[in-house]
């Protein structure tokens, strides 16, 4: 219960004179599910792809369960067990769903580097175990170009998920999806997290899936952390309304 | 004093060759900036302005002010021509993927450098230095040319110019909006269409000054094209694709990294410009003065080879493998010899596929591998009187290791400077083939490689060419249906996704070239047993272009496609060859008429259709 799976300590990247990412120091405890919110602009995915070694952090360390990961080639952090999803679906357009999530589930096995074997159906049945697990197998065999937003969301948490990770991060999973569908796949990704004790870790803008999901909220405003702790404590900070809300005092929600 | 004189003449000719490269560079960047098409045909307006030239001075007679008036009047001619191959064909294709247009433009270089062997014919031509500017001046005890003093004049003079039209013309202003962002200058009600056009004519009025100006100084004769592109190339890719200051600098390094190399290394100097290009692109991979290309916005995705059903596949292999076989008992002598250079052909276009179609990285310059395993093979059997066998052993594996060394600096660049990175490295080598003389015989090449033991015999020859072609052919299949191919097809499609997986991908990638290269060289190899000499033109970008033509009869989409493409373009090849003299030029025409047609390339066409209802 005590745990910490990730620490991150005095995290720094500038993109010239800006500081996307600004002494950010932040822990997240084995199991929990974790809003990160903020502004438009806060520095939420730079912090993710800094996270994921996407980009190099000018300063601070990442340590995932003690061990530092800072600056290490994205791949390998995978293989330490954090995966991720991506604010703009990403995905291999020209497979199929069942290829998608192949090709990730074959990597994870450590296969891919064979070039002197065939493909086949390798790993099939992890692949339909974690299709079936996120409502695509009848898609299987559909190209992934052709899904829909919904779909293509779903498609990505079951790559991200191919790995057995430790620690998911979600950039904006609902983003772009019609409301209803939005509380659909966040009751799934905490349904998922549950039985596999997952840790999450997500960025979102909509409050509602933000305060029903999460059980503790971190507000990031230029980079920095500004306030952290129960959704309701969050929610009642002065501090964070007035980031989202503007300067004047009168408005509360 | 000596040194110091000796570098002074090497100099003042670097800073004038400078200038003539600055022209064209300026020219060919700023058609890039604006409507991001690499123009190969730049080349060819320098090459034509210069001919005009010469026939306008001959027509002139012996008028003084003959040379100024063709001065004016050549490159307002191929600015004309600039304006009718944009408003004709590029007009056209746009939106096309990169590589199409490279290839359209390559076209026209092929159909320009044969008009102007028909036209002119093949021999040198010169022009004399105007009159007014036929003395010379002395500088550190060295005799100069006026007219070096003329063009080193005219250098700042146009510079500036350019830079009073860029920064004090509202076209100007318009032209450095749409390097930034054409969309953005498209949403702001400027049209682009006449914005496009002008570029292009006033980007080749540059290069025709370029070729005007040169005339006096070079010797004109048809090969100035190519030669002249290449180094152009070279100075836009250092200074930084759409940058003009950048452009002027790279002139300016690389006229006197030129001239002065050639008293460092004789002979082979251009290789020292290409590594020099090599460390600025991994220093800098932008260029010295580039930055980001900006994403086009609208453009249409890479598409890229998919896995299809295998089933017909494996039939058309059967029925195509029985053909094959029994053809020495029903086909005569000559078609032997062709099918043999289609197997040769087919397994080359295949294992560039593998890089392109499979990896998304377009190599410009496959040509290195091929020619590599051929030389090899030469070499190692005249000079080290190694067997057949051995030759088949180790020449596929030079090229691979070309591939590794050539791969790991490519990987680190995408799209269009890939694709100049590996034309340099082409061109490297070419140059050391065509320079090497007491090693590689210079452009005499190697004679006698012919093919001995029990296979030695036509009919044996053709039978082994035919194994190791298909050995190779499905060995590529074996990698691309392997999980390493899914990962190559997975990293193509999204590289930052492929990542996320735990996808190591420039390491993929250099696999990708390693594996590529070497079949390539195996191509090579078994193409030079056939035809029993090697040339330095295996290595020439020509050669380099050959299987991407391939690829695009075939189809780049489906894994038979290069096999089908290359036995189209050998009938082809066989057919016209034997009508005309012109072979580049048709090759050209087809080339052009192809991406006009299909400018998505010919499976994405039929795809589209196909998934027509979905999208």
């Amino acid at each position: 219960m005590e745990s910490e799976l990730l620490e991150v300590s005095g995290l720094r990247k500038s993109f010239g004179a800006l500081a996307a990412v600004d002494d950010l120091t932040l822990s997240l405890r084995e199991g929990e599910v974790r809003a990160l919110i903020g502004p438009n602009g806060a520095g939420k995915t730079t912090f993710f792809n800094l996270l994921t070694g996407h980009l190099r952090p000018d300063a601070g360390s990442v340590r995932l369960r003690g061990e530092s990961i800072t600056s290490m080639p994205p791949p390998r952090i995978w293989r330490r067990g954090v995966s991720r999803t991506f604010q703009v679906p990403a995905f291999f357009a020209s497979k199929t769903v069942f290829e998608n999530v192949q090709i990730a589930v074959l990597s994870h096995l450590g296969l891919t580097g064979k070039f002197y074997v065939f493909q086949g159906k390798k790993g099939e049945e992890r692949v339909n175990l974690i299709l079936e697990r996120v409502g695509l197998k009848e898609r299987s065999g559909e190209v992934s170009g052709h899904l829909s937003y919904g779909d293509l969301k779903k498609l990505e948490l079951a790559m991200a998920l191919a790995n057995d990770p430790q620690l998911l991060l979600l950039d904006e999973p609902t983003a772009g999806m019609a409301p209803g569908e939005r509380g659909a796949l966040m009751a799934l990704v905490l349904e998922i997290a549950t039985e596999r004790g997952l840790t999450v870790l997500f960025t979102e803008h909509d409050m509602d899936v933000v305060f029903s999901v999460a059980q503790r909220v971190t507000v990031m405003h230029q980079g920095r952390v500004v306030a952290d702790g129960a959704p309701e404590d969050v929610r009642s900070d002065p501090g964070v309304q007035r980031i989202y809300l503007g300067e004047d005092e009168r408005c509360s929600s | 004093m000596q040194l110091l004189q000796i570098l002074t003449v090497q100099v003042v000719t670097g800073l004038t060759n400078a200038m003539f490269l600055f022209l064209i560079a300026s020219g060919l960047t700023l058609i890039f900036g604006v409507t991001r098409i690499v123009n190969f045909a730049h080349g060819s307006f320098y090459m034509l302005s210069s001919y005009i030239t010469y026939s306008l001075m001959a027509a002139l007679g012996p008028w003084e002010a003959r040379f100024w008036v063709s001065l004016i009047l050549a490159p307002a001619a191929v600015a004309m021509v600039g304006y009718i191959i944009e408003r004709l064909l590029l007009r056209r294709i746009y939106g096309s993927p990169e590589l199409f247009q490279l290839l359209l433009t390559f076209g026209l270089v092929l159909i320009f450098g044969d008009l102007v062997k028909a036209v002119w014919g093949t021999d040198n031509k010169s022009v004399p230095v105007p009159e007014q500017v036929s003395g010379s001046f002395t500088l550190l005890g060295q005799q100069f040319p006026h007219y070096y003093l003329l063009v080193l004049a005219l250098g700042p003079v146009v510079t500036l110019g350019l830079w009073w039209v860029f920064y004090r013309t509202r076209w100007g202003m318009l032209i450095r909006a749409a390097t930034e962002d054409r969309e953005m200058v498209a949403a702001l009600g400027v049209d682009q269409g006449r914005l496009f056009t002008g570029v292009f004519v006033f980007g080749s009025w540059l290069a025709g000054l370029g070729g005007a100006l040169a005339a006096p100084v070079m010797a004109i004769s048809p090969g100035m094209d190519t030669a002249v592109i290449v180094e152009a190339f070279v100075v836009v890719v250092v200074g930084g694709m759409g940058s003009f200051s950048g452009a002027l600098l790279a002139a300016i390094l690389i006229g006197i990294l030129k001239a002065v190399g050639i008293m460092i290394v004789p002979g082979i100097s251009i290789v020292l410009i290409f590594a020099f290009m090599a460390v600025v692109l991994i220093l800098k991979p932008w260029g010295l003065a580039g930055r980001p290309m900006a994403e086009i916005r609208g453009a249409p995705p890479p598409r890229g080879a998919a896995l299809g059903p295998s089933r017909g596949l494996y039939a058309a292999a059967l029925l195509g493998g029985a053909l094959l076989l029994s053809l020495p008992l029903w086909a005569g002598r000559f078609w032997l010899v062709v099918a043999g250079e289609v197997f040769a052909f087919g397994l080359f276009a295949t294992s560039l596929n593998l890089l392109w179609g499979y990896g998304g990285m377009v190599s410009f310059g496959h040509a290195a591998y091929f020619g590599l395993g051929a030389y090899t093979s030469a070499l190692l059997l005249q000079k080290a009187q190694i067997s057949m066998s051995l030759c088949f052993l180790i020449s596929p594996c030079v090229a691979g290791a070309a591939g590794l060394i050539f791969g790991f600096f490519c990987v680190r660049l995408s799209h269009i400077y890939l694709a100049m990175l590996t034309l340099a490295f082409a061109q490297i080598l070419y140059t050391i083939a065509l320079q090497w003389y007491d090693f590689t015989g210079g452009d005499n090449g190697l004679l006698g490689i012919w093919p001995t033991g029990p296979l030695g015999t036509p009919l044996g020859y053709y039978y082994l060419s035919l194994g190791l072609a298909a050995l190779g052919i499905c060995a590529v299949w074996m990698v691309v249906r392997s999980p390493f191919g899914a990962a190559l097809r997975a990293l193509r499609d999204n590289p930052a996704r492929a990542e996320s997986i735990g996808i190591p991908v420039r390491l993929y990638q250099l696999v990708a070239f390693v594996i590529s290269g070497f079949f390539s060289g195996l191509a090579g190899v078994i193409f030079v047993f056939q035809k029993g000499s090697v040339f330095p033109d295996y290595l020439f970008v020509v050669k380099s272009i050959e299987p991407l033509i391939m690829i695009l009869l075939g189809g780049m989409h489906s894994f038979a496609g290069p096999l089908i493409g290359s036995g189209v373009f050998k009938l082809l090849d066989t057919v016209i060859t034997s009508g005309t003299e012109y072979w580049q030029a048709v090759l050209g025409g087809i080339l052009a008429g192809l991406v006009l047609m299909f400018p998505q390339g010919i499976t994405g066409y039929t795809g589209r259709h196909r998934e027509g209802g979905r999208a």
